[in-house]
């Protein structure tokens, strides 16, 4: 390689080829964190809507989420390809902000019955929406956007409630309140699974070797 | 007038080096075999001559319990990497 002669249009080739190649393995399994948070958050949220129907009420399922995404992130997450890159530092950095926003929504939850699921979408629609911006990906973009406006849904559904629904009666308040963890699935699941799948498929399997070009 | 084309980068594995390291913060020693198909000594010794030149630093570290050698692109080697490609566009612009 090293006594090769190059011409200038094949130095540029080069150049141009090396840093795509490097960007595109940069980017492989980039959709993979999209898809642990999404799925475990939809699984997680269809579990209690079920469970809520049969008067089962188990508050700390909710805590699934973080521990299996956690535990998911852990095993598959992690993308150390051997190099560091400012876009995957940009997007580490919002995602920790947004996590622990999360942390704080949850206290507010409990202390001050803040509105979680109304938050969460929004804190989590801002991220996805951020990081679709940052990596140029439409799909991210359209479906952090969509969440973030999709959060407005809650309050609205509890204006309907008031507006609607016999107060004294708390078995229709209560199947009025468990669909939105159906809701909150399908937010997700448009947030986060359907980007995090076209972003796998979008960057993985590519071969990036430059020894197929020589 | 043609500009002199940088004989330290008109060499194809130290010109796919650079070009891999301008496009991350840095890049590890395994990282940049693999993207540039190179053998360990052949990298090995166009590393060590583009760090003498100043364009990349070289660290050498542990992860866990295993070696590992972290590369980046300096500021000197950014310049150099300009002024290279811009003698390309020179050359190429006039047809040759």
């Amino acid at each position: 390689m090293e006594k090769s002669k190059l011409t200038e249009a094949q130095s540029l080739e080069l150049i141009t080829s090396m840093i795509q190649d490097s960007r595109a393995r940069l980017a492989r399994n980039s959709g993979t964190p999209f898809l642990i948070w999404g799925y475990t958050t939809v699984a997680t949220s269809i579990l209690n809507y079920v469970l809520f129907q049969y008067d089962v009420r188990i508050w700390w399922l909710w805590w699934l989420i973080p521990i299996i995404g956690w535990i998911g992130m852990t095993i598959w997450g992690k993308r150390d390809n051997g190099a560091k890159n400012y876009i995957d530092r940009v997007i580490s950095i919002i995602w920790s902000v947004v996590g622990i926003s999360f942390i704080w929504i949850m206290f507010a939850f409990v202390y001050y019955h803040a509105p979680i699921l109304f938050l969460v979408i929004l804190m989590a629609g801002m991220g996805t929406t951020m990081t679709g911006f940052i990596i140029r990906d439409r799909a991210t973009k359209i479906g952090g956007i969509v969440a973030m406006a999709s959060s407005m849904l809650f309050p609205v559904k509890h204006w309907l409630m008031i507006r609607f629904v016999e107060l004294n009666d708390i078995a229709q308040q209560s199947e009025w309140m468990s669909t939105d963890y159906l809701l909150f699935a399908a937010i997700f699941l448009f947030m986060m699974v359907v980007p995090g799948h076209i972003l796998n498929n979008k960057y993985n399997g590519k071969n990036n070797s430059i020894c197929s070009k020589s | 007038m043609f500009k002199e084309l940088n004989p330290l980068l008109h060499s194809e594995l130290r010109l796919a080096v650079m070009s891999v390291l301008l496009s991350v913060e840095s890049a590890d020693f395994v990282y940049l075999r693999e993207q540039t198909g190179a053998t360990a000594g052949n990298l090995s010794v166009q590393l060590d001559k583009l760090q003498k030149a100043g364009y990349i630093t070289i660290e050498k570290g542990f992860k866990g319990k295993m070696p590992r050698t972290t590369c980046a692109i300096t500021q000197d080697g950014v310049a150099a990497f300009e002024e290279y490609v811009a003698a390309l566009r020179s050359y190429i612009g006039k047809g040759i």
